[in-house]
């Protein structure tokens, strides 16, 4: 029988709120560290909501010249940072590298937005003609996973996703299967999301999207808690390295896990709320269960898309007992949100480098500001304290804006 | 406006742009071979002097004479802007 090349994450750079690498961003989520705050940005004086999940201490001259961080978009600077830090953690050597058998896939829902926002400005205060001429290069989705590849000089193919919050976890599926059918060796994935800005803010907002717990910041993202009112916008960026298993074994790469399976639908009910049913969502983790040719009990832990509203987290939590039935009730279950906010496009690639560290460390993050049951949501969401357990195999979910559904199932590598 | 204040302007816009030292900027520099002027950089350029000088260069690159140098660039700009003054 023909057997499909098999898949495994060799590095993994990251940009959160609560830590910038991975290192920081492991113990800080691990300890159940907010990065919930203020926005010092621009003012919000008459907006319901005042508090985002802001990345702090971040100096993009790190990862790139003064040159390429003034010509591109912070969230081009998240993908790059990420993109680099990946690189060193993997250890490759690109100079023994073929580049064209390496690609970049890379999800953002949002793109440029901050620059773009300015430029409005300017267009509109000072005349269309003073709109800057680089706004095109700079605004462009596409300039993320562009510059990643002019940066590194890589001339495999490049995708740039946009499947609204689940953009980042199918980036990584879809470079799964790049590698799985023999386009690419090696494939940067990942998902950035740089949307803290007024107007694109002001938008979330005035959706009723997000948290109005203003007076407590860090406490105010509580995915799956009765009281949960809204998620805390988030900005971010993560790349994983994904790497074809003999490619990586050959060069005696540390290997974090193996990407096992994935799948992705779409619920085709509403842009903003979820099926309330659950059922395309239950069914995209069952897909997602059978590529990854597993029973559905071997699932050790799921890293719920959980983004604090009322009608997400009832509709997740009722899709997860539509596959798993009683067992549902003995998974641990969380949702980093709760620390993180939600970064969009970037969250699925940020939560997917939360799985594979808590594979590597056995270790499950918490749900912070867990307080309040809801008869709803009665599951395990591993509330308050991070978990030691025995990991082998991990699910992400993602269900976003669109309805559009996607998870990706990580197994502890095994030869 | 005299030649210096024009040059002094340049160098600022310059040394902003290419993440160099004015002290680096000579009016013999070559804009592209010496300080790393690029493509972008180059439209990048001309934007920041229409906004700062109050001209509009783009919009006429039809008739922008050969600018190799710095006191290319300069001279450019010195007659663009006594055609502005005279209208």
């Amino acid at each position: 029988m023909f057997r499909k090349r098999r898949v495994v994450v060799t590095g993994l750079g990251v940009v959160a709120p609560n830590g910038v690498g991975k290192d920081e961003f492991w113990q800080a989520t691990v300890q159940g560290k907010s990065g919930v705050d203020y926005i010092t940005s621009f003012d919000t004086s008459n907006l319901d909501s005042k508090i985002a999940a802001q990345v702090k201490g971040f100096n993009p001259l790190n990862y790139m010249s003064t040159q390429v961080a003034k010509r591109t978009d912070r969230f081009v600077h998240f993908g790059l940072a990420s993109a680099r830090m990946a690189l060193e953690d993997s250890g490759l050597n690109l100079s023994k590298e073929d580049k064209n058998r390496i690609g970049v896939v890379i999800g953002s829902v949002f793109g440029g937005v901050l620059f773009h926002e300015e430029q409005i400005m300017a267009g509109l205060q000072k005349g269309l003609n003073r709109v800057h001429p680089l706004s095109i290069p700079k605004v462009s989705t596409n300039s993320v996973s562009s510059n990643i590849a002019i940066e590194f000089d890589f001339t495999g193919l490049n995708l740039s996703i946009s499947t609204g919050c689940v953009s980042g976890t199918n980036a990584i599926g879809q470079a799964f299967r790049l590698i799985q059918n023999n386009t690419a060796d090696i494939v940067f994935s990942g998902g950035v999301e740089a949307p803290i800005t007024p107007i694109t803010f002001s938008a979330f907002c005035n959706l009723q999207l997000l948290s109005k717990k203003n007076d407590q910041p860090q406490e105010a993202c509580r995915p799956f808690d009765k009281k949960r009112d809204g998620f805390a916008l988030g900005e971010g960026g993560a790349v994983l390295i994904l790497e074809e298993l003999s490619h990586a074994i050959k060069r005696n790469a540390c290997i974090y896990g193996e990407i096992h399976g994935y799948a992705a639908n779409c619920g085709s009910y509403h842009m903003v709320l979820p099926e309330a049913g659950g059922k395309e969502s239950a069914r995209v983790i069952q897909m997602a269960i059978d590529d990854a040719d597993i029973p559905t009990d071997a699932i050790d832990y799921i890293s719920a898309y959980g983004n604090a509203t009322q009608p997400n987290d009832k509709a997740e939590t009722k899709a997860i007992k539509l596959v798993f039935g009683r067992n549902a009730y003995n998974i641990p279950i969380s949702s980093i949100k709760s620390m993180i906010g939600h970064t969009v496009g970037a969250s699925g690639a940020i939560e997917a480098v939360s799985c594979a560290l808590a594979l590597e460390n056995n270790r499950i993050p918490p749900t912070i500001n867990y307080e309040y049951p809801d008869h709803d949501c009665d599951l395990d969401y591993v509330p308050n304290k991070a978990r030691k357990a025995r990991l082998n195999t991990v699910l992400l979910n993602s269900f976003g804006v669109g309805n559009n559904n996607a998870c990706v199932v990580f197994k502890r590598f095994m030869d | 406006m005299k030649s210096k204040e024009i040059e002094r302007k340049i160098k600022k816009i310059l040394a902003y742009k290419l993440d160099i030292s004015v002290e680096k900027i000579n009016l013999t520099s070559s804009l592209s071979d010496d300080l790393g002027l690029d493509s972008f950089g180059k439209v990048e350029l001309s934007f920041a002097l229409e906004e700062d000088f109050g001209i509009n260069i783009i919009k006429n690159a039809e008739n922008i004479p050969r600018i190799i140098t710095l006191k290319d660039l300069i001279d450019f700009l010195k007659q663009k802007l006594m055609v502005t003054s005279r209208k």
